[in-house]
């Protein structure tokens, strides 16, 4: 295998990570032994259904958990080389948007409603990057003119809810690469916007990153989003990755029960489908998991095995791995 | 649009029809909201048929006017212009016992489960409640029934004692299809019905509609965002824009020859099922135009790829291009 030639290229390399939240029903083992690595200019993408860890594994590496309920317990962040989980409060924050930024979701929440976008995305090149005060609205202009603001040098005046979905969307994507990061996680970015808006989106973000070398992470429940942007894959069910590979093993060769149900379970745009599997039951909560493999209650190939113990990681091919006990 | 085609290159005989539906939202301002300074046209002159036993799904993007179609056939919400017809008869001609009759024929199941589903009535209750409103039944012959509904959408017998929010998001959609099944109707309006569900729970939902389909020859109106969705479920489809639709087909037709440009746009706009599936790049640039001041001539011309100089002033007439396909533009 060619891995010290390739780990080179490797800008994020997050080992065994787990972050777990108190509640008043137990322990949330939402982010439980996940490991992944970032090449430079690659796209990673995270799939899974809602609550099976996708925001808290990215909060986690961007240090952004609210503490308590949460806490890493576990794990290594080493990004660049340096292991975030060591840095000081202080040293986190200059780490945050200068070299690994987010987007996320909802940019009604990200964005706050008192100030301009011209204040915003000011502020956030200030904050980060050492460069003179009267080019720093200069560079705002500049990033707001990479993600297709029209008439950026009057839309900076504009406050969130003067603008449409899609615009606002494109602001918190300005104000992720404004820092040129390393990293940037774009979190469920388009679930919210409509199709041609999220073509539009997935475009720019796809030239960002050609422009600019950048490694992204895009965290999603839609496995066409994987299909249109990732090079690689890492499904994730309960709180652990549970097969990740290229995207063309993962498509062509699911090796996971979960994986090939999942993709067996959507409709296709392009041919006629005849009936779409469909997985019983729904996922688990994420305390009080019952030992072994956490999709074993719905997984149509379940053994005795699968129910007392989880299964370790299996290869399928070079850089393809699941874990489930029918690898064995 | 002359739908007499549509009706002959069906199988079913058709139940529902629409024509020229229209609603035009006021926009008022001054103190007592009096001054009527312009309208929204959300829904601005829609006709299709519904067949019996089949699916009419309506794809488009947010705020062209798909819910306020349901709302109109449903009767949620008075046409400004235009009128439905139901079994042949004008539903807005009749007297009220007729639209009582109508509108127990026609029920909806919503996006969001919740609001349909009133949280402090026990499920039984919540399932009956339309059978005690429209029909004689003894105590012991809707309890059998609700039994019999549960038993339909794949719940349990023990399900009937339970609160609303003692479900999942899917269970809870389940319900909402036992509810709306309940007075045997013979259309439901389905309103973005998974859009709201986990991934994996969207298939369960699916292959439930359509066995229920099959079961009861009952005919859908399904609104949806997604076209693989709307392939999967549909029989016919209409594409709407700005409060109008745009295209009109067999699902097949339309998946295999699109001819609107907005259609074809949607088409590559969606995302891939396979990363090896060939895409087309046909990125729409701009947004969707405000429906207070829709574009003159064709609505789409100001985000169309193909736009010629007429485009711009000519309203285009809907053309039956083959026999059950219908589309609007200047270009055929
Ligand atoms: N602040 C919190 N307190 C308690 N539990 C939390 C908190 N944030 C997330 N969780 C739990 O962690 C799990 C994973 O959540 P999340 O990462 O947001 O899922 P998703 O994959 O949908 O992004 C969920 O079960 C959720 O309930
Ligand atoms: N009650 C209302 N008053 C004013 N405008 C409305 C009302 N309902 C809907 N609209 C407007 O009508 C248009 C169509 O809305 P809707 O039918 O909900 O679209 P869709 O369901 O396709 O997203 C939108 O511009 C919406 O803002
Ligand atoms: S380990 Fe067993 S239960 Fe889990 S996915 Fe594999 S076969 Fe299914
Ligand atoms: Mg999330
Ligand atoms: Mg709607």
């Amino acid at each position: 295998m060619a891995a010290t030639e390739t780990r080179k290229d490797v800008v994020l390399d997050v080992k065994d990570l787990r972050t777990y939240f108190r509640t008043r029903w137990g322990e949330v083992k939402a982010v439980d032994g996940v490991t992944f690595d970032l090449r430079k200019g690659e796209t990673l993408g995270i799939v899974g259904e809602s609550g099976c860890g996708k925001s808290v594994t990215m909060l986690s590496l961007m240090r952004l958990i609210p503490m308590p309920p949460g806490r890493i317990v576990d794990g290594s962040i080493s990004l660049d080389g340096e292991d975030l989980l060591q840095l000081s409060e202080d040293e986190m924050s200059k780490v945050r948007g200068s070299k690994i930024g987010l987007i996320i979701q909802d940019p009604m929440t990200s964005l706050n409603p008192v100030f301009s976008i011209g204040n915003q995305v000011t502020e956030a090149i200030r904050i980060h990057q050492d460069i003179p005060r009267h080019s720093v609205m200069e560079r705002a202009l500049d990033v707001l003119r990479k993600v297709n603001i029209p008439a950026a040098e009057t839309r900076v005046r504009d406050y969130p809810h003067q603008m449409s979905g899609g615009m606002r969307q494109r602001v918190v994507g300005a104000i992720g690469i404004s820092c040129q990061p390393m990293v940037l996680i774009a979190d469920e970015p388009t679930t919210s916007l409509d199709v041609t808006i999220q073509a539009q989106y997935l475009k720019l973000l796809k030239d960002l990153q050609q422009d600019s070398d950048l490694s992204l992470i895009f965290i999603t429940h839609d496995f066409g989003i994987v299909a249109k942007m990732c090079d690689r894959v890492a499904v994730m069910y309960a709180g652990k990755i549970v097969e990740m590979g290229s995207v063309r093993d993962i498509f062509n060769n699911p090796s996971h029960p979960y994986t090939e149900a999942l993709l067996a379970s959507v409709p296709k745009m392009e041919e006629d489908v005849d009936r779409l599997y469909a997985i019983e039951g729904q996922p688990p909560t994420l305390h009080n998991l019952p030992p072994g493999c956490s999709f074993a209650a719905r997984c149509p190939y379940v053994m005795d095995k699968c129910r007392e113990q989880y299964p370790p990681e299996f290869n399928v091919a070079e850089a393809h791995h699941s874990a489930c006990w029918r690898l064995e | 649009m002359t739908t007499t085609a549509q009706a002959a290159s069906g199988n079913g005989s058709v139940l529902l029809e629409a024509q020229d539906l229209k609603k035009y939202f006021p926009v008022t301002r001054g103190i007592l909201l009096s001054k009527v300074t312009g309208h929204i046209k959300a829904v601005d002159g829609v006709s299709f048929q519904l067949r019996e036993g089949e699916t009419l799904g309506i794809v488009g993007e947010s705020g062209c006017g798909k819910t306020t179609t349901a709302k109109m056939v449903l009767m949620l919400e008075r046409p400004t212009e235009g009128t439905i017809f139901f079994q042949g008869d004008d539903v807005y001609g009749g007297n009220e016992a007729q639209r009582k009759e109508y509108r127990s024929s026609v029920q909806a199941v919503f996006q969001d489960p919740w609001s349909s589903l009133n949280p402090r009535m026990r499920v039984k209750d919540i399932i009956a409640e339309p059978m005690v409103i429209n029909w004689q039944l003894s105590r012991n012959e809707i309890q059998q029934r609700v039994m019999e509904l549960l038993n339909n959408v794949g719940l349990n017998d023990y399900h009937s004692n339970l609160y609303p929010h003692e479900f999942s998001g899917g269970q809870r959609q389940r319900l909402a299809v036992a509810r709306a099944l309940s007075l045997n109707p013979k259309v439901i309006v389905l309103d973005e019905p998974v859009s709201a569900l986990d991934v994996s729970i969207r298939a369960q939902i699916m292959n439930l509609l359509k066995d229920l389909q099959a079961e009861f020859g009952v005919s859908y109106i399904l609104i949806a965002h997604h076209l693989a969705t709307v392939r999967y479920m549909c029989h016919w489809v209409a594409v709407m824009y700005l409060g109008q639709i745009v295209e009109l087909a067999p699902v097949k037709e339309l998946f295999d020859n699109p001819l609107h440009p907005y259609t074809k746009a949607l088409m590559s706009a969606a995302l891939p099922s396979h990363p090896d599936t060939p895409q087309e790049e046909m990125i729409l640039t701009g947004e969707v135009p405000s429906p207070l001041n829709p574009p003159e001539g064709c609505h789409f011309h100001t985000r169309c790829p193909m736009v010629m100089d007429h485009c711009a002033f000519d309203i285009p007439e809907v053309k039956e291009v083959t026999p059950g396909h219908f589309v609007s533009c200047h270009l055929y």
